[in-house]
């Protein structure tokens, strides 16, 4: 059995190191390297194409705009999901319900990039970042209910119980007890969407107008190979704040157990 | 018996309302351009025909495009099942207390951030110019590029169980956590082995992890168009179709036939999952 | 030579850590004998099961079933079954398949499963749910199918691990009977483990005593029930009078004794010498409303408090000695709080708490 035992921990360590971890390790060491390509060995350390990016009006205004996207979609989706997710606790058996709100969780990120395009399209709407939030809040919406959701399922109901047994109406038992109870579930939900909306790049790619998000800009980047090491950097860049940011996200995920309805 | 509309009700208008107007309505637009006579360069008049439909399923090269995009859907799945598996028995089964978490942990850092930024290092690791193909030249063990790596069905399906390797963990050590472990002793003390066992208890009672990792991995596939088009040389899949035919060709009636297909066949694939496979039990 | 016994555990002995989960324990189980381990929770009963049933190794001795030494032989190839505490019944499986498990991983032809399976089927009442899932049977259904499910296997040794332990009280006394009715018309060796010694007296031939991880007492419950030989088996097996007594007089196989203000008869016990302090009980039962002249073996006292049970009334006194007592008389005696009475009891039923 050890013998099995000591596969599997191989196997995972292998899997973690080779597949997850090298491929971002290579483009962190690359955005030194003084040469354009990734090419062995090594031509000599420099921080140039980091000077390079941070002087990339392109580049910053592509983040600033991700960030506007992100904050417009992660207010939208909690004012409208969190409410929603109370809804979705006690109706959680009426499978037309679940259904309806579900569907647009379940469907390729491309249907609802089309659709909205062409609803857009349709109503003569000028595409902009503010359509590339409204698209992006269809699918934050059942993200946030799920997360959310599941913090309410697994509160103790004898909470609210018991505040209404001693003496607080529904609204002041809400607002005293079940929000204050379920904020932390509401917190990991809005940074999980901001991060996903901030990343997203299949709908926006249908959605947006003449700006640029960082992932637009990315994706036109690509194209011209005179780029690479720009890109290289800038990714760095993303790799390293992005994973502070995701690394604190997920422990404190982790300690509050936090988890999302489908799995639990 | 009265029916009474409770806050729980009130509380649901919202999304209910976001949802129609964003979600619902722009699918039924698009199901009625589907009707529409279609014709390039945004030259389609409204109509109702079902040209679309007959010639999105009957060419052969969409027959073709439907049938590489869930091959390689498919072929990702099983890769990626087969590399999140043992992992997450690892992680669930071998592992005590929360470690296992944390390592899912370290799995989800490098993953939650953009997903160009990593189809890009794989570019540069598998490509011809790219890390393998130079270090493998250095050594002197080929003599030219090779470009199996690169620009093939094979580099797409790297590129998704990278993408999509804690997505399978996730949900098969959550369900692998919560067999209990006095199943296994019981099927031990009925006279299964090892083998035995993995394959009358564990795997049967991890099939609903499994479905929902076929969820998160098959059903994106058949909508993505990045990915082959940054790594995948000639494949042309589904996605691709479709965002041409919407932003180059401009054939809304065509695109959105394809659309309404591809939509069609997530909704049966999300059904036939949780009708059969045990999702819904997770949660009751 | 007689054949040898069904199970038998020599010297076992298991430590977690530092921690004694069992210390030296030796125990013989006759074939067709069902031996019930009693012992408050962590006593070590559960861990005795698991390394009978192969899922934990003894550090130290042996376990034997018909004479062969078992230890280091996996679950899977072990001629026991275990009844789990909960259960274990397999969610994915109906009842039909959770019953054939260990039949179909042992390769047993298909007309054999079928036979085996409605034979335990029938033999537990549960014919009417083979197609059922798990999770549409009650507690006492799911019960039937885990004990069903093992006896197919006619293994050499059932192991049941406090099964009753979730069912309510009325259910759990129609499964005690309907286990002793199994175990007898199988004539199978069952080991039974619980905390509850109301349990174990409806349904054993014999009893093991467990605390601390060690064997206290094996035999047949009445003979511990009345004669135990510890304090802490008297007490477990239900309610007693204790005091310490010196003893100052042993002959023709009785022996005197005082408390320092009660004068106690007791029979003898070998090794008893004059001038050494001993613990000895008397079961409230035993104590009778009597007068005595002797000043010996009797006491008189005030009524402190009444506990009514059915049949029995339980009554708390404070003897002229000094003594909080109680006595257990049938409910049909006339007495009130603040009465006195007068009690007195033989000497056979003062038992000096010695073990050998």
């Amino acid at each position: 059995m050890s013998k099995i035992k000591l596969m599997l921990a191989g196997f995972t360590a292998t899997v973690i190191t080779l597949l997850i971890y090298f491929p971002i390790a290579v483009v962190v060491v690359f955005s030194f390297n003084e040469g354009i390509y990734f090419l062995l060995p090594l031509k000599g350390f420099t921080t140039k194409w980091y000077e390079e990016v941070l002087s990339n009006m392109e580049f910053f205004e592509s983040i600033v705009n991700s960030m506007i996207v992100a904050a417009m979609t992660t207010s939208g989706a909690l004012l409208v999901g969190v409410p929603a997710a109370f809804s979705f606790v006690r109706l959680r058996r009426n499978t037309p319900f679940v259904g309806f709100v579900l569907l647009p969780f379940l469907v390729p990120w491309l249907v609802i990039g089309v659709i909205s395009l062409v609803f857009f399209r349709t109503l003569g709407l000028q595409l902009s970042l503010l359509t590339v939030s409204l698209s992006h809040i269809i699918y934050s919406i059942p993200l946030v209910i799920l997360i959310v959701a599941a913090r309410v399922l697994s509160l103790n109901p004898n909470y609210e119980k018991a505040s209404m047994d001693l003496g607080a109406d529904r609204m002041r038992t809400f607002i005293n007890v079940t929000l204050p109870l379920t904020y932390p579930a509401i917190a990991v939900a809005a940074l999980i969407t901001f991060i996903w909306s901030f990343d997203n790049f299949i709908i926006t790619f249908f959605t947006i107008g003449t700006e640029q998000t960082f992932p637009i800009w990315l994706w036109g980047s690509l194209r011209h190979p005179t780029q690479v090491p720009v890109i290289t950097a800038a990714s760095s860049l993303i790799i390293i704040i992005g994973s502070v940011v995701v690394y604190l996200l997920e422990s404190y995920r982790i300690r509050k157990g936090i988890g999302i309805t489908l799995l639990e | 018996m009265k029916r009474r509309l409770s806050i729980y009700h009130i509380y649901a208008i919202p999304t209910t309302a976001y949802l129609l107007l964003f979600f619902y309505i722009p699918i039924i637009t698009i199901i009625v351009y589907s009707f529409w006579i279609g014709g390039p360069f945004y030259e389609f008049k409204p109509g109702f025909t079902l040209e679309n439909y007959v010639r999105f399923l009957t060419s052969r090269v969409t027959q073709n495009v439907m049938i590489v995009t869930n091959v390689v859907a498919f072929l990702s799945f099983l890769a990626t099942l087969l590399v999140a598996y043992p992992i997450a028995y690892f992680l669930a089964r071998v592992l005590k207390g929360d470690t296992g978490l944390r390592i899912i942990l370290l799995m989800l850092i490098p993953l939650e951030m953009n997903y160009l930024i990593r189809i890009f290092a794989w570019r540069n690791i598998l490509g011809e110019q790219g890390f393998i193909n130079n270090l493998l030249l250095t050594l002197g063990i080929i003599d030219e590029p090779v470009r199996i790596f690169f620009h093939s069905m094979y580099a797409v399906i790297i590129v998704i169980v990278h993408n999509a390797l804690p997505y399978a963990v996730f949900p098969l050590y959550i369900t692998l956590r919560s067999i209990p472990q006095n199943l296994y002793q019981a099927a031990m003390d009925l006279g299964s082995n090892r083998v035995s066992t993995f394959f009358r208890v564990t795997l049967p009672l991890s099939m609903p992890g499994i479905a929902v990792a076929f969820l998160f991995i098959y059903v994106p596939m058949l909508g993505e168009f990045a990915i082959p088009a940054l790594v995948g040389g000639k494949t042309f899949l589904l996605g691709n179709l479709i965002t041409r035919q919407y932003l180059d060709v401009g054939n809304w009636p065509y695109a959105s036939a394809a659309t309404i297909s591809l939509l069609i066949i997530t909704l049966i694939a999300s059904f036939l999952v949780f009708k059969y496979m045990g999702v819904r039990r997770l949660y009751e | 030579m007689t054949t040898p016994p069904a199970l038998e555990l020599l010297n076992v002995t298991k430590t977690y850590g530092n921690v004694a989960a069992l210390r030296d324990i030796t125990l013989a189980v006759r074939k067709g004998e069902f031996i019930t381990i009693l012992g408050p929770s962590g006593s070590g009963k559960s861990t005795l099961l698991k390394i009978i049933g192969g899922f934990e190794e003894p550090d130290k001795g042996e376990v034997r079933i018909n004479g062969q030494v078992i230890n280091n032989t996996p679950p899977f190839k072990r001629p026991t079954s275990m009844v789990f505490q909960d259960l274990a019944l397999f969610p994915h499986l109906n009842v039909f398949e959770n019953i054939a498990y260990g039949l179909k991983v042992r390769k047993f032809p298909r007309d054999e499963i079928r036979r085996r399976v409605k034979w335990a089927a029938e033999l537990l009442h549960i014919e009417k749910l083979i197609d059922r899932r798990i999770t549409q049977l009650s507690g006492g259904q799911q019960q039937r199918v885990a004990l069903a499910r093992s006896l197919v296997l006619e293994p050499e040794v059932l192991l049941l691990d406090e099964p009753l332990g979730p069912l309510d009280l009325k259910l759990r006394r129609e499964m005690q009977i309907e286990l002793r009715r199994v175990q007898r018309s199988l004539k199978a060796t069952w080991v039974y483990v619980t905390h509850d010694h109301e349990e174990a007296m409806t349904m054993s031939d014999r009893v093991a005593i467990l605390n601390e991880g060690r064997l206290l007492a094996v035999g047949d419950i009445k003979t511990i029930y009345e004669k135990p030989c510890s304090r802490f088996v008297a007490e477990f097996l239900g309610e007693a009078n204790f005091f310490e007594a010196r003893v100052t007089q042993v002959a023709e196989g009785k022996t005197l004794l005082d408390t320092g203000s009660m004068l106690l008869l007791a029979p003898s016990k070998p090794g008893l010498r004059e001038g050494e302090i001993i613990q000895v009980m008397i079961r409230p039962e035993k104590i009778k409303l009597a007068k005595r002249e002797e000043p010996i073996n009797r006491s008189k006292g005030k009524v402190l408090d009444l506990t009514y049970k059915g049949a029995f009334v339980d009554v708390k006194f404070e003897t002229e000695h000094g003594y909080v007592m109680l006595a257990r008389f049938t409910s049909t005696e006339s007495i009130n709080i603040g009465d006195t009475i007068e009690v007195a009891w033989s000497a056979e039923d003062v038992i000096i708490l010695r073990c050998r």
